[in-house]
């Protein structure tokens, strides 16, 4: 494996100052470039995290080692960057405090502050969704996690990233123009077969098409989505709509998220081709009343 | 009886979490031991949100009615909704009686 000095890069994963230390140029180069929306806070961090990659036995492989503990070994260089990756989700998830972590994508709408959370199962497609929002000139939080205090909503931005793909298997078409340089995945079977796959298309968004601040709660609606053969967007009910968040959270949600769901406010939408689902989803949404700043006062009764 | 103690016994949430929703004023309360959301209307998310681990049914029956000055609205009527409901929640698991 190809070292040099070490270069050190610092990251702002929601609230956590993720510092990266690694002699591996590769990685060092990809990671920057993947995770490049992260590079200023859009909330103040509150604590520094560590994550050291240092030699084993000579140049054969890495330490990854986070906050001083070893969470990782990397064989071969292109585990590098991967590992590197899972120790700064793994810096995230360990962050403590009245936080929601959502496996969901979010975005906003362009031209005001309403950020639209998309959340369904791995394969609905979030990732894509997202990739299309941005053709249409919606800023982007994340295509894999939203963050929530219960009053305020943001991301993690890493770039658009999709599933491993097969070396023989082709792309679909609408991820043509996505960059399939920055990111090689190898997966080690459970025989020691190393089975090497396609790289991940990618797609890092540019800074005007970033989210750099936190957005209200209030303001958001939440979007189940599904792949599916025909397009249709209909109106969900509250219930189903934080029944969706608590499914979409890392662990049982620790604080409301009752701002999220109102009158209006909740999605269904099953796509065939993003552009389209987007396209309707637009449609219905220009229908309802936009979500209000002030929270309503209730008369008993 | 059941329904003297609903109404004379401090009650007291067990569910942990409760998503409160500002447009609404419903109250979605989470069972964790259910793993189900169960969810409340106006009136019920008022009880909810009186349960304080010291008030009985009664005491919440009151701030009820005192809530509603001029709605003509029978004590004995709300006792009956209240002590209905809380058996409900309780039922649930999401309430105890203390």
């Amino acid at each position: 494996m190809a070292h040099s000095e070490p270069t050190e890069l610092s990251l702002f994963i929601s609230e956590v100052e993720t510092r990266v230390r690694c002699p591996v140029p590769d990685a060092m180069a990809a990671l920057s470039e993947l995770w490049a929306g992260c590079r200023v806070p859009i909330v103040p961090p509150a604590r520094v995290a560590t994550i050291e990659v240092g030699a084993v036995e000579g140049d054969r492989a890495c330490s990854i080692l986070l906050d001083g503990d070893l969470v990782a070994v990397a064989e071969q260089p292109p585990d590098v960057l991967p590992l590197i990756e899972a120790a700064i989700y793994r810096a995230l998830y360990a962050q403590r405090g009245p936080r929601v972590l959502l496996h969901a994508a979010c975005v906003v709408l362009p031209g005001c502050d309403e950020p639209l959370v998309l959340v369904g199962p791995s394969g609905a497609g979030k990732s894509s969704l997202a990739l299309a929002a941005l053709e249409r000139g919606y800023r982007y939080f994340t295509d894999e996690l939203t963050v929530t205090d219960g009053t305020h909503v943001w991301g993690v931005p890493r770039a658009v990233q999709f599933e491993p793909v097969h070396a023989s298997q082709a792309l679909p078409a609408r991820l043509a123009a996505s960059d399939l340089g920055l990111y090689a995945l190898r997966i080690r079977g459970t025989d020691d077969h190393v089975e090497t796959l396609g790289a991940v298309p990618v797609r890092v968004p540019v800074a005007h098409e970033l989210m750099l601040q936190p957005l209200l709660a209030r303001m958001a609606r939440v979007i189940r989505i599904e792949r599916a053969l025909t397009t249709v967007c209909e109106p969900l009910d509250s219930l189903d709509a934080l029944a969706e968040l608590h499914e979409a959270s890392f662990g049982a949600p620790s604080l409301s998220l009752g701002t999220f769901v109102g009158r209006g406010r909740a999605f269904r939408l099953t796509w065939r081709e993003p552009a389209e689902g987007l396209s309707r989803l637009e449609s219905l949404i220009s229908q309802t009343p936009a979500p209000s700043i002030r929270p309503p006062t209730h008369e008993p009764g | 009886m059941t329904t003297d103690r609903t109404l004379e016994a401090p009650l007291a949430r067990r569910a942990k979490l409760a998503h409160e929703v500002d447009e609404t004023g419903e109250v979605v309360v989470f069972d964790e031991t259910g793993n189900r959301l169960l969810m409340l209307n106006q009136v019920g998310a008022a009880v909810w949100l009186l349960i304080d681990g010291q008030r009985t049914g009664r005491d919440i029956a009151a701030l009820i009615v005192d809530a509603l000055p001029g709605a003509g609205v029978e004590l004995r009527r709300v006792e009956g909704d209240v002590q209905a409901f809380v058996a409900s929640l309780v039922e649930h698991g999401v309430v105890e009686l203390r």
